[in-house]
């Protein structure tokens, strides 16, 4: 418990300081969209109609109704998404890794504790903070929504938004958490988890700008629930939260199998 | 020498792999063009109606606007984003390396001045930076004549080019000064992620936080695209901001690093 505690103690200022961006960037964003609340006349949809896909995928918006609240939200949602990511990774790469990097994994290891209780403890503390950081989320969209659509609800479309947003944090969490433990350098493993998310960024921006380039979506975690989609249909496909499920059990089983036995870089 | 040449070959794996990327990005990215061109006939004709005075006004030349030059440099944020990714990481694994592996003592303890040490740290940066430009340059060159058949300005392309190398030097110093004036510097990776991802949402948000001054504490948004391809020249507040900020920061770091104490481990 100790261990889980000191952990949770670790991470609260930089959670203090990502919760800033998250209230910055919702507030900004829902700001903007009162001007566009009022005025939905149908000049605006006309112009937005009439403008190729390729320059609405470069604002985030193909296939989004920006004058509708979901729609805009949606639009927002994705920078947010991303911004958990990046902090999902940061997390996971460091929480286990920072033992071996910062010496004071001897200091650790010579604990009556098995190295798959430590692994536990630290697992736990991170996906504690990675929920913290989606509630915080969730909690400054709803007010934010509810300030400048009192009467609008969208609270089925918020819930998979962030159901799916739970997730692909924790697909990000986990896998950097298993990677780093499989790793001697963890350097290595940091790198490779921002390739990933870099080319799940790019990915995404160009799926929106290719037509018929649906096949790629399940290297591309960003796509998994596109929020087009969730607005649409109004579900998260089976076939998807599979993937990500998937992610997350390869990227424990690598911290739970290899971790315990490999040899500590010290 | 020795240091500058050390630099030089510890970069180059990583290097590579960044101009691959970067270059793949670029290619990729312009091979969208044909149907975005396609596409976006429709709204040329509502645009067409429009008076040109209001067009102007707005900053929009429709025929620079649905180029490929003018599709080249809306794309073009993604591969700054790569771009300054790549020149944080390098400036700050570079000026930090010694700091991160806790080899400060090796280096410092040869006959050579501190202020030698960080120059050529520094130039070895600067000429990485400027390969990698180069490859970027020739690729953009490269994938905006292959996608169109129009004629374009190779000048205009040329500068928007140059705006991204600029965008480099200004993260790459940053690196540099933040490399030197850390205490402590775990890892190179999720720090510059932070710093070049805050920059980027900040850009990405310009429409929301529309506030002039913003734009001097937002890199991405030193150099308008569109005003570079129309004008063929920089905006030259912006221009001399840069240099100022590229040199300052250069100056701030190499003042610090030659007086800072450096701690045995």
């Amino acid at each position: 418990m100790n261990l889980f505690l000191h952990e949770m103690k670790m991470y609260w200022k930089s959670l203090l300081f990502w919760s800033i961006g998250i209230v910055a960037m919702v507030g900004g964003g829902m700001g903007k969209f009162t001007a566009l609340y009022g005025a939905t006349d149908s000049s605006i949809t006309g112009v937005l109609d009439k403008l190729p896909k390729a320059f609405l995928a470069m604002f985030g918006m193909a296939n989004l109704e920006v004058t509708s609240l979901s729609g805009f939200y949606g639009m927002l949602h994705f920078y947010l998404v991303i911004m958990g990511a990046v902090y999902a990774i940061i997390l996971g790469a460091g929480i286990l890794a920072k033992e071996e990097r910062d010496k004071t994994a001897e200091f650790l290891m010579v604990k009556p504790v098995t190295r798959s209780w430590v692994l536990g403890q630290k697992l736990l503390a991170g996906i504690v903070y990675v929920l913290a950081f989606v509630f915080i989320d969730y909690i400054v969209s709803i007010l934010f929504i509810a300030k400048i659509a009192p009467n609008e609800n969208i609270s089925a479309e918020l819930g998979l938004m962030f159901g799916s947003m739970t997730l692909l944090m924790l697909a990000f969490y986990c896998f950097s958490f298993g990677l780093s433990g499989l790793m001697k350098d963890n350097r290595r493993a940091s790198m490779i988890m921002i390739s990933v998310m870099g080319v799940s960024y790019i990915g995404a921006v160009m799926m929106d700008l290719f037509e018929g380039s649906g096949w790629a979506r399940p290297f591309i975690l960003f796509k998994y629930f596109p929020n087009d989609l969730i607005i649409k249909n109004n579900t998260l496909e089976p076939l998807y939260l599979g993937l990500s499920l998937l992610w997350i059990g390869v990227g424990l089983a690598m911290a739970f199998i290899r971790f315990p036995r490999r040899d500590l870089h010290i | 020498m020795n240091i500058f040449r050390f630099e030089l070959k510890s970069n180059i794996k990583s290097t590579i792999i960044w101009i691959l990327a970067m270059c793949l990005t670029v290619y990729f990215f312009m091979m969208a063009f044909p149907a975005y061109s396609d596409n976006s006939q429709g709204i040329i004709k509502v645009l067409k109606n429009y008076p040109p005075e209001l067009l102007k006004a707005l900053g929009m030349d429709i025929n620079q606007f649905f180029s490929a030059i003018g599709f080249y440099s809306f794309v073009l944020i993604y591969i700054e984003l790569l771009a300054a990714m790549q020149a944080m990481m390098l400036a700050l694994g570079t000026s930090g390396r010694e700091l991160r592996t806790r080899t400060s003592e090796f280096l410092v303890t040869k006959p050579i001045s501190r202020w030698t040490i960080l120059a050529a740290k520094s130039s070895a940066v600067l000429v990485i930076l400027v390969i990698t430009n180069l490859s970027i340059t020739l690729t953009s060159l490269y994938a905006v004549s292959a996608v169109t058949k129009e004629p374009f300005s190779v000048t205009a392309l040329l500068m928007v080019c140059l705006s991204t190398f600029l965008l480099q030097l200004v993260f790459a110093a940053m690196g540099i000064l933040l490399g030197v004036t850390f205490r402590k510097l775990r890892s190179v990776a999720p720090v510059s992620l932070g710093i070049v991802f805050g920059f980027y949402v900040v850009n990405m948000l310009k429409g929301i936080f529309d506030d002039k001054w913003i734009r001097y504490f937002s890199p991405f948004q030193f150099f308008e695209k569109y005003s570079i391809i129309a004008t063929k020249s920089f905006d030259s507040v912006f221009l001399i901001w840069s240099v100022v900020l590229i040199v300052g920061m250069l100056i701030v770091g190499f003042v610090y690093y030659v007086k800072k104490d450096i701690h045995a481990v």
